[in-house]
C-alpha cells in the first residue's frame, strides 16, 4: 500500500544497483514510474476499481478481450524499459489490486520475479498518507478507521496473491536495514553489490524523516487487520494464520457483494409504413460470452434500432449476423447519436448510451423473415455510466452548438 | 427476509382477522407463493422510493443513515405513508403490514407510528439462510425475464441485513419471531401464541382450522441443516441460533443480537467500495479582459453543508460554476449573495444539460459534468461578493444512470427534429 516505506526501500535497493527505470519519468521522491502508474490506474478504470478499492479483481478478467491489450502493453512497457539491465525493480503499490496482469506479464516474458512486501501498521500510513497529496485520492478514506483498514487489508491480500514473497515489516527494516537488503539481495542471486553501494543505501534510509501513528486513535482497529498486521510482522509471517484470514476476508467480500447486474430484454424495432414493430428477447448478462437470437420479420433493407441494455454499458461483439432461408450474411452495425462503436481487438467494441437507438442496422436485400444473431459480451459499471453521461453531454451541447 | 415464510405467515393471520389491504391491491399469487403474498403495492412502491432516495438497493447491506431525517426526500415519502396508512386501515380493527423491504427502512415506519400514536407489535420471520439462499435461486419468473442473476452467496449477507437489521429497529418494541421450520411443523401453536399476545383477539375455531390448514399443506423444498452454516463467517450461525432462540422465548438474546449487528455493520463499512473525489465549487467569471476563477474545497458526502466562495467580480457580471466533476442530485437550501451589509438571493439558472427544479422550500439541482453547470449573476450593489450556499450533494450509479438517460432522450429528440426537418 502507499505509504508503507517503498520508497525508502526502493531507494535502498536502487542504491545496490537495481534498476528501477528512467529517473526522469519517477513520480516525486520514489523510484515509482509515471508511466506505469499511468498503466495501472487505466487498468483500474477499465475493471471498475480505484486506488481505494475494496473489490476483487474480476474472477472473468481473462474473458474479457481488453484484457490481452492490457498484458500487451505492460509486456512492451517491460521490454522497452528494463531491456539489457540485469538487476531491475518495479515500485508500484498499485500492482496489489491487479496483479493477475502482472502474473500474466511475467510470464508471458517467462520471467520469475522476487515479490517484496512491505508492511507498515495502518495507523502509522493514515497519519503519513494524510501529510501527502495522495491523501484526497484515498478521500481521507471517509474518515472511517474500517475504510482505511479494509483498504489496507485489499492492498495485503491483493500481494499474498502474488505467491511466495519476502515480507518486510518497515519498522523493523528501519532498525536493521542491511540485514533485510542482504536477504533481497541473496533471494535474487547473482547479485553482489560493492561495499561503497552496501553505504550508500544505508545512507538512503532516513527515518527521522517518518510519521509514526496517532498517538490518541480515535477508535479501535478491527480485529482481523490487527491479526494480519501480527501474522505478517512475525518471524517468519505465520503463513497458516494469514491464509485462514484471507479467506475470512474473502468469504465476507463475497458475502457482501454488489448485486450482479439486473436482467432486461434486448429489444429492436422498425417502422413499416406509420407502424412501429418490434422484438425482444429475454437477456440476462452473466460476465462471459453470450448468443442472443431474434426473429425479425422486417421487410429487405429496413433500418431496425436496436437497445441491448437498460443503462449505459459497454459490449464486445465478436459475431453479428442476419439468417435467413437462402443465406447468412454479416449485419453491419452503427452507433445511436450518444453512442460509439470502433474495433478493437480484432473486434467491434459498443460504448452504448441509455438510448432508444443505441445500435443500428439494416436487414439484407434478399427476403426475410430473418434470424439476427448476436455474440456479446456486456460490461457495465460506475465508469462506463459516468464514461456515457459525459458523452451524451458533450454530443449534446455540440448538437445545440451546430444548431445556432 | 424474502422466502422466510413471511407470505405463508400473513396468509395464516389473515384467515384469522388480520386485514392486508383489499384484495385487489394486493400482489397476485403466482408460482413463487400459490395462496398469494399479502403485499400491498402502495407498500411496495412507497418502500422503493425510500431506498432510491437513500440509494439502497434490495440487496445493498446499508442502513439508513444516521441523519436520514434531514433527507429532503423524507418529508413526502414520511406524508405518503401516514396517508396510506390512515386512508386503507383506519377503522379497519386488526390490521397488518408485510413487506420485506420494509426491514431496510424501519426506522422511518416506527417515526411514522409513533406520529400516529400507533403501537404496532413485529414479527419477524427467521429461516435457515442457506435455505433462503435455494428458494431464491429457484424463483419461478414465469413468462417475465429474471430481473437479476440468483444471489448466491450474497444472499447470505443480505439475510444478515435484513435479520439483524429488523432486530436492530425494533428493540425496546413488542416482538415475536417466528422460525420458519416450526411454523411448518407446529402452525397452530405459533399462531396460538401470537393471538394470545392480544387478550382481544379471540378468531373462531373454524377460522384457525382454516390458517392452520392454509400452512400445515406446505412442503419445506429446501432442507438446511445448522451446521451447514459452519461454511460460513461465525456471525452467520450465531445470528441463526440467536434468533432462534428468541422464538423459543428461553433465553434474552438481545444483548447478543446487537452485538453481532455492531460486527455485521464494521464489515459492511470495512467492505463498502466508496469513491470520494476531491470535491470542489469552481466559480469563473470574465474580468478586465481575463477569464478570473475561485475555487472552494468542501467534503464530499457528508449531508448538509454550507460553503462560501469569495467573487471579486464587477456587479452584473455572469458568473459559471460546477458544483461536483460527476453526475449528482443537490439539494440547495440557501443560495445568498453578500457585501458587508447588502444582501441578495443568488438566482441559480441550470446549463444545458442540468436541470433546476423547485421543490417546496428547496432548489433540487440535476448537474452533469459540463461549461457552465450552474449560472448566476452578481447583484447590482457593488462588490467583492461573498457567495454563500448550503447545500446536500448526492452521487452514485443511479443517479448517474439517470442523467445519462436524461440527456441521452434530449440529444435524441434533438436528431429526431432535425430528422424530420431535413425530410
Amino acid at each position: 500500500m502507499p505509504r508503507s516505506g517503498l520508497s525508502a526501500v526502493s531507494g535502498a535497493l536502487s542504491q545496490l544497483g537495481a534498476y528501477f527505470g528512467p529517473e526522469s519519468d519517477f513520480e516525486p521522491e520514489t523510484s515509482q514510474s509515471k508511466t506505469l502508474t499511468a498503466f495501472c490506474n487505466t487498468c483500474l478504470r477499465y475493471y471498475d476499481l480505484h486506488p481505494a478499492t475494496i473489490r476483487p479483481f474480476p474472477v472473468n478478467w481473462r474473458t474479457v478481450p481488453e484484457s490481452e491489450v492490457l498484458i500487451g502493453e505492460l509486456v512492451r512497457y517491460l521490454e522497452s524499459t528494463y531491456e539489457g539491465h540485469e538487476v531491475w525493480g518495479i515500485q508500484q503499490p498499485l500492482a496489489c489490486l491487479i496483479w493477475p496482469i502482472f502474473a500474466a506479464a511475467f510470464e508471458a516474458l517467462g520471467l520469475k520475479p522476487k515479490i517484496v512486501l512491505v508492511v507498515r501498521h495502518p495507523g502509522e500510513i493514515e497519519r503519513s498518507l494524510s501529510h501527502s497529496r495522495q491523501w484526497a485520492l484515498f478521500g481521507g478514506f471517509g474518515n472511517s478507521i474500517q475504510r482505511l483498514s479494509g483498504v489496507w487489508l485489499r492492498y495485503t491480500f491483493g500481494a499474498l496473491e502474488a505467491g511466495p514473497l519476502t515480507v518486510l515489516c518497515f519498522a523493523k527494516f528501519l532498525q536493521e536495514p542491511s540485514a533485510h537488503l542482504q536477504e533481497i539481495v541473496g533471494k535474487v542471486g547473482g547479485w553482489s553489490p560493492t561495499s561503497g553501494q552496501w553505504d550508500n543505501s544505508r545512507a538512503e534510509i532516513r527515518p527521522g524523516n517518518l510519521y509514526g501513528p496517532r498517538e490518541n486513535p480515535r477508535f479501535d482497529f478491527p480485529s482481523i487487520l490487527t491479526r494480519v498486521h501480527r501474522s505478517l510482522a512475525s518471524a517468519p509471517p505465520d503463513l497458516a494464520a494469514l491464509n485462514e484470514l484471507s479467506a475470512q476476508f474473502d468469504q465476507w467480500s463475497e458475502m457482501l457483494a454488489p448485486p450482479g447486474l439486473s436482467g432486461t430484454q434486448i429489444g429492436f424495432a422498425w417502422n413499416v409504413g406509420s407502424q412501429v414493430q418490434s422484438v425482444t428477447e429475454p437477456f440476462l448478462p452473466n460476465g462471459d460470452w453470450q448468443k442472443v437470437r431474434l426473429s425479425i420479420s422486417a421487410p429487405p433493407r429496413t433500418e431496425l434500432h436496436g437497445l441491448l441494455y437498460n443503462r449505459p454499458c459497454r459490449v464486445w461483439i465478436r459475431r453479428s449476423v442476419f439468417r435467413s432461408a437462402e443465406a447468412e450474411v454479416p449485419a453491419a452495425l452503427a452507433p445511436g447519436p450518444g453512442s460509439d462503436l470502433f474495433e478493437r481487438n480484432g473486434m467491434l467494441l459498443l460504448h452504448g448510451a441509455y438510448e432508444a437507438r443505441q445500435i443500428r442496422v439494416v436487414t439484407p436485400p434478399g427476403g426475410g423473415p430473418y434470424q439476427l444473431e448476436l455474440e456479446l459480451l456486456l460490461e457495465t459499471g460506475r465508469e462506463i455510466v459516468n464514461d456515457a453521461v459525459k458523452r451524451v453531454t458533450m454530443r449534446y451541447h455540440q448538437s445545440v452548438a451546430g444548431a445556432r | 427476509m424474502q422466502r422466510s415464510g413471511t407470505s405463508a405467515l400473513a396468509g395464516a393471520l389473515s384467515r384469522l382477522g388480520v386485514f392486508f389491504g383489499p384484495e385487489e391491491m394486493l400482489y397476485q399469487a403466482d408460482a413463487n407463493n400459490p395462496q398469494g403474498f399479502f403485499e400491498h403495492r402502495k407498500l411496495t412502491v412507497l418502500n422503493l422510493r425510500c431506498l432510491e432516495a437513500f440509494q439502497m438497493h434490495p440487496i445493498s447491506y446499508s442502513v439508513l443513515p444516521p441523519d436520514w431525517k434531514a433527507h429532503p426526500s423524507v418529508g413526502a415519502i414520511r406524508t405518503d405513508l401516514r396517508d396510506f396508512l390512515k386512508q386503507d386501515f383506519a377503522r379497519r380493527g386488526r390490521w397488518g403490514l408485510k413487506q420485506p423491504l420494509s426491514s431496510l427502512v424501519l426506522p422511518l415506519y416506527r417515526d411514522v407510528f409513533e406520529e400516529l400514536g400507533l403501537m404496532p407489535r413485529y414479527v419477524i420471520c427467521i429461516r435457515n439462510p442457506l435455505e433462503t439462499m435455494q428458494s431464491e435461486a429457484k424463483l419461478d419468473f414465469g413468462d417475465s425475464y429474471r430481473v437479476m442473476a440468483s444471489l448466491g452467496t450474497s444472499a447470505i449477507g443480505s439475510w444478515l441485513r435484513y435479520t439483524l437489521g429488523s432486530f436492530a429497529d425494533t428493540e425496546g418494541c413488542p416482538l415475536t419471531v417466528v422460525e420458519y421450520e416450526r411454523l411448518l411443523k407446529e402452525p397452530k401453536s405459533i399462531l396460538k401464541q401470537l393471538v394470545d399476545r392480544d387478550e382481544d383477539w379471540q378468531p373462531a375455531e373454524a377460522d384457525f382450522m382454516a390458517a392452520e390448514s392454509s400452512i400445515s399443506g406446505k412442503l419445506r423444498h429446501n432442507v438446511a441443516r445448522v451446521s451447514d452454516l459452519d461454511g460460513f463467517p461465525p456471525i452467520v450461525r450465531r445470528t441463526y441460533e440467536s434468533a432462534v432462540s428468541f422464538s423459543d422465548q428461553e433465553s434474552d438474546p438481545w444483548n447478543a443480537l446487537l452485538a453481532l449487528h455492531t460486527e455485521f455493520l464494521g464489515w459492511v463499512e470495512m467492505l463498502s467500495d466508496f469513491v470520494v473525489l476531491p470535491a470542489r465549487l469552481g466559480l469563473s467569471w470574465e474580468a478586465d479582459g481575463s477569464r478570473k476563477v475561485v475555487e472552494v474545497g468542501y467534503p464530499d458526502g457528508l449531508g448538509w453543508q454550507t460553503i462560501r466562495a469569495t467573487v471579486e467580480a464587477p456587479p452584473k457580471t455572469l458568473v459559471s460554476g460546477l458544483l461536483h466533476p460527476l453526475p449528482y442530485r443537490a439539494w440547495i437550501e440557501k443560495a445568498v449573495w453578500s457585501a458587508g451589509s447588502s444582501r441578495a438571493t443568488a438566482v441559480l439558472q441550470p446549463g444545458l444539460a442540468s436541470v433546476i427544479t423547485q421543490e417546496g422550500p428547496l432548489l433540487r439541482l440535476e448537474g452533469v459534468y459540463e461549461p457552465g453547470q450552474i449560472r448566476l449573476t452578481t447583484p447590482g450593489f457593488p462588490g467583492p461578493y461573498e457567495l454563500e450556499i448550503r447545500f446536500l450533494i448526492e452521487t452514485g450509479q443511479s443517479i448517474s444512470a439517470s442523467a445519462g438517460m436524461r440527456i441521452a432522450a434530449l440529444l435524441d429528440e434533438r436528431i429526431r427534429s432535425s430528422e424530420r426537418r431535413s425530410g
